[in-house]
């Protein structure tokens, strides 16, 4: 093992090792912060690139990208409340309003140590822990899934909004727009009109930089006066010490939420940022202040979004199944170069897992430091006055969403989504319950259909299979937690009265 | 009042180059594509000029980092040497491809435009979600061809593929196999496979391809799972799953102890095939010379290495043949459209 280890840090520790995975995060930041461009794109087009290079060389430049990008996507997220990645949807809610107040640089440097944590956390559990986490994530099956789907779902209606009534409608609208295109189980047209780009279904991409960017920027043309910007001053850029210590339960709850989604295959960072986010709202002193820009709303979906980096290496590498967009593409890598991911791997080239590991780790340290000098530059853009911030950000998104799948109908679909966003902040509708259901929608509809053709048409099979009985058991105590706890500690009173 | 700082206006500048610059690498060369739209259709100018003068702009309908988007970026890559011109990709998805090749239908047919498709062409056009057919296009070259195989758990009562077609006869619908979205390739295969032996299976569709029902294969959860022998490399390589046989015309070079099922006696050949295509009307003397390029890269020992690691089978059509070939398939899949009752109505 031992030799192994030399032969990776050899590797990893070259000169030119360092700089691909310097480059990589440098790269995969700014792909992340600027919307409609994503890592799996970013790694996608370097691939044929790649060829002539060795394997390890590559990868430590690929996964660069994949942990950049996914820090990337924080800084417009918490600067100009448009998400540069999917994942870091629900960083602007708190984020956005903490740059309101003028502490973005702030909420970007927690964004970065959040990030570390998560990242390096989750990296310890795969070298320890991934042949254990494989076997379990093969019992996941579709009924496993939806419970999963369930519980996603169920929470919306507990978080993010005020009014229960106004989360469950944007919900409802979300999982509406999730089943237009081909119906997945049968093939069957679903509100597509006839038009062969709606048939497979709206890209997701464009609907959220529409939601957050363009419905923003509508919103604050709306309410602004000419010239007035966002903020008058930048203060407290970075976090202190004693920030920090409290949020360590957050950083470990978030962590190990990020590697469990991380680690089952297919599920993202979407829907880890999600639920870590729900998480640290259930388990928080102060629930209601989530949402108007505390420290703890950023921590818990940064660190639970960077955890799923190493989670999703799990699967790719021991069961040979892509854990997320990004691992497909670098499944891809791999098998090009002649190495088959699958259980095997740990076996015949322990030296390149070891590898993946270190580079893992390092590029994380590049994160951090790129976040936190970041967080000092990035700030001090939100001094731009909003005349001129405002075009900046629509022609990004339209930029943004043109290019990604390189077709007009991306920006239509942008714009109309767009103004759907607007109206929605108009009429205070949250948008992220909305785009929580586009995505869960097909995971819950696809799961729940796939469940019952295994079980040719009973329901029993949601209740007779552990996994899914566990997680719906698990589902029902989570939720009334918070009642439970009042009638426990309400009785001595009651006694009293 | 509008004063900015200096940093400030570094940064904004920055900002902007960048997004130019990144976004320029994915989307900035559509112009090859979309320029021809709108514009009259001309035929090509006369034989003898000089051919190409300028890159080659190249549709993959598909995503970026997919199977077709990988196979078609490298063989563009290999090709561009022998053709002495840049092929530049551009990734139009949407549609399962339908976007991507309506695009190329109605581009400039002076051999600047070109696209990949693979076999899904033949099954857009009778679900109506294209107007066109493959005989809409002039092939340029058919360059790789992926099969399918019938996978099934390791404790599994199934020996062989006679068991399990034995099995299905007489429990019709009842065996859950896994199978990509419906309507799909690895789908349409499994309908030819019920069709040439008369069975009934219950399918288990996942839009995100055979993967998960792979993954639940390997955990017991599924009878069978259908999807490219490469997909079940790692499951095969941990003995989780077996493989009972291939669809292909002749064994798979990775896993040589699987049969086909020609072999066994049965009438089933199902590949896909990755085709080059040209608008309609491209003259013939340009079609040949991407035709020559293109054989070129087939034929660097990165591409067959390209073939050998992910499991795909040696093909090649020239373009005069593979528009035979390519009427074959659509009346093929027409016939298993109609079995799975896909057919656009009228």
């Amino acid at each position: 093992m031992l030799e192994h280890l030399v032969a990776a840090a050899g590797s990893v520790f070259s000169p030119l090792g360092l700089l691909l995975m310097f480059l990589g995060s440098l790269i995969g930041t700014i792909v992340g912060a600027l919307p409609g461009l994503t890592a799996t794109m970013a790694v996608a087009i370097l691939l044929p690139i790649t060829f002539g290079v060795p394997v390890d060389l590559a990868i430590m430049l690929m996964l660069g990208i994949y942990c950049g990008a996914m820090n990337g996507g924080t800084v417009s997220a918490v600067l100009v409340n448009v998400p540069g990645t999917p994942a870091a949807i629900m960083t602007g809610l708190d984020g956005y309003a903490m740059a309101q107040r003028g502490e973005g640089g702030k909420a970007i440097g927690i964004a970065a140590i959040g990030s570390f944590y998560g990242g390096i956390f989750s990296n310890i559990i795969l070298i320890i822990f991934a042949p254990i986490l494989a076997a379990v994530a093969l019992k996941f099956a579709a009924p496993e899934y939806f419970a999963l789907a369930f519980f996603g779902l169920v929470s919306i209606a507990t978080s993010t909004t005020k009014s229960p009534v106004k989360g469950a409608v944007s919900v409802f609208l979300g999982l509406l727009i999730s089943v237009i295109g081909l119906d997945p189980v049968t093939g069957v047209d679903r509100f597509s009109f006839d038009n062969p780009e709606m048939m497979s279904g709206l890209n997701f991409v464009p609907v959220m930089i529409g939601l957050y960017g363009l419905g923003e920027v509508l919103m604050q043309v709306h309410q602004s006066e000419y010239g007035r910007k966002i903020t008058q001053q930048i203060k407290g850029l970075l976090p202190t010490w004693q920030e920090l210590k409290g949020l360590h339960g957050i950083f470990l709850r978030s962590s190990v939420i990020g590697t469990i989604i991380g680690a089952l295959p297919g599920e993202g960072a979407t829907i880890a940022a999600f639920m870590a986010y729900t998480d640290a709202r259930q388990n928080s002193k102060h629930p209601e202040k989530f949402g108007t820009g505390v420290i703890e709303g950023v921590a818990s979906c940064e660190t639970a979004n960077n955890a799923v980096t190493g989670g999703s290496l799990i699967p790719t590498l021991t069961l040979g199944i892509p854990g997320s967009g990004t691992m497909a593409v670098m499944m891809g890598a791999f098998m090009m170069h002649n190495v088959i991911p699958g259980p095997m791997l740990f076996k015949e080239q322990p030296e390149l897992v070891y590898s993946i590991f270190m580079s893992l780790a390092v590029n994380n340290v590049f994160m951090l430091i790129i976040g936190l000098a970041g967080a000092r530059v990035f700030a001090r853009m939100i001094s731009i006055p909003m005349n001129m911030l405002l075009p900046i950000i629509t022609a990004l998104c339209i930029v943004g969403s043109f290019a990604v799948t390189n077709t007009y109908f991306s920006v239509l679909t942008m714009i109309v989504f767009g103004i759907l966003g607007y109206l929605m902040r108009v009429f205070e509708f949250p948008t992220a319950p909305m785009v929580i259901g586009v995505v869960l929608g097909p995971l819950a509809e696809v799961s729940l259909r796939r469940s019952l053709l295994m079980s040719h048409g009973s329901l029993a099979i949601f209740f007779t299979r552990p996994g899914s009985l566990a997680i719906f058991l698990l589902t029902a105590i989570y939720f009334s937690w918070p009642f439970l706890k009042r009638l426990l500690a309400r009785k001595p009173d009651e006694v009293v009265a | 009042m509008l004063r900015i700082g200096k940093t400030t206006n570094l940064l904004l500048a920055l900002i902007l180059l960048l997004t130019v610059a990144v976004t320029g690498c994915s989307s900035g060369k559509q112009q090859g594509a979309t320029s021809g739209q709108g514009e009259k259709k001309e035929q090509g100018s006369a034989a003898g000029e000089k051919f190409p003068t300028k890159p080659i702009s190249f549709i993959i309908p598909y995503a970026a980092g997919g199977g077709s988007d990988v196979a078609a970026r490298l063989i563009a890559q290999l090709s561009e040497k022998p053709l002495g011109q840049s092929i530049v990709p551009t990734n139009v998805e949407g549609g399962a491809s339908a976007t991507g090749l309506t695009q190329l239908a109605t581009a400039k047919n002076d051999g600047y435009t070109i696209a990949t498709c693979t076999s899904t062409i033949a099954a857009l056009k009778p679900q109506g979600r294209m107007p066109y057919s493959s005989q809409d296009y002039e092939p340029v070259i058919g360059y790789q061809a992926n099969t399918y195989a019938v996978g099934v758990p390791k404790n599994s009562p199934f020996k062989t593929i006679e068991e399990f077609i034995d099995y299905a006869k007489k429990n019709p619908g009842k065996l859950n196999v896994g199978v990509s979205s419906i309507g799909s390739n690895i789908h349409l295969s499994a309908v030819a496979l019920e069709m040439e032996t008369g069975i009934k299976l219950n399918f288990v569709p996942d839009p995100g391809g055979a993967a998960k029902g792979i993954l639940e294969l390997a955990g017991g959860n599924l009878d069978a799972a259908i999807g490219g022998p490469n997909e079940f490399f790692s499951q095969i390589q941990a003995g989780n799953v077996r493989l009972l046989a291939v669809m292909s015309d002749k064994r798979n070079e990775a896993f040589p102890d699987v049969p086909t099922f020609k072999e066994k006696g049965i009438n089933l050949e199902f590949m896909t095939i990755r085709f080059i295509l040209a608008p309609k009307g491209t003259p013939e003397e340009r079609i040949k010379i991407l035709h020559d390029a293109f054989k070129k890269g087939m034929e660097d020992p990165k591409f067959k290495e390209y073939i050998k690691s992910s499991g795909s089978d040696e093909f090649y059509q020239d373009y005069k043949s593979a528009k035979e070939y390519m009427k074959k398939q659509d009346d093929y899949y027409y016939k298993l459209l109609e079995k799975a009752n896909l057919l656009k109505k009228k």
